[in-house]
């Protein structure tokens, strides 16, 4: 497992994990319902995510060092200063949004939630995959 | 990057080693090495120190700025 192989891992099973943070968010402000499918399902899939980086860095830890680099690093803090100012805008929409429908406030807290993880998570995977 | 204009390709070229090589002699990705050599990235100084060293020439060898 080489560091190319590791990163385009870690792009897959984070953009996995966004898009089903995404749909869960979605389904849960259309559908008025905290849980809209199984609340363990976008955990398993992030904690899938941490699991299978953690477990490159036993399997192979030198290419592992390599795909976590300063490259890495710069993408993720890109990433992350974008979903800082996405989840504030999104705030502001999903609370406005939320009171004017009369949605309840656990929905807002599960949509909004799940949102916040696809903010840092999709931008993370196409950044990384135009990086480089 | 505009402001840093990199000789990275040709230096490397010339010592004759492979964006792999490279990468894996001064631990990073083969897409950071990429991004380096395509201005699309500005390395930290000690990236940059480890490259000049690699490739056995000043970092001003390496990287300019533009004027």
């Amino acid at each position: 497992m080489n560091e190319l192989s590791i990163a385009r891992l870690r792009q897959i099973m984070m953009a996995g994990t966004g898009i089903v943070c995404l749909v869960y968010c979605f389904l849960a402000a259309v559908w008025n319902t905290p849980q809209p499918m199984a609340w363990y399902i976008p955990a398993t899939f992030g904690s899938g995510t941490a699991i299978a980086m953690v477990l490159t860095a036993f399997v192979a830890p030198k290419s592992a060092e390599m795909a976590f680099d300063e490259g890495y690093r710069h993408v993720a803090q890109k990433a992350a200063a974008l979903a800082y100012w996405v989840s504030l805008f999104g705030f502001a929409v999903f609370f406005i949004g939320f009171k004017s429908l009369g949605l309840d406030l656990t929905t807002l807290v599960a949509s909004f939630g799940t949102f916040m993880g696809a903010a840092y998570l999709l931008p993370f995977a196409y950044l990384d995959w135009k990086f480089g | 990057m505009g402001e840093l204009l990199s000789h990275l390709k040709a230096l490397r070229t010339e010592a004759g080693l492979t964006q792999a090589q490279l990468a894996e002699a001064v631990g990073v990705s083969r897409k950071t090495i990429n991004t380096v050599e395509n201005g699309v990235f500005v390395p930290s100084t000690v990236l940059a120190l480890k490259l000049a060293r690699e490739l056995n020439v000043s970092l001003h060898e390496l990287f300019e700025l533009k004027d």
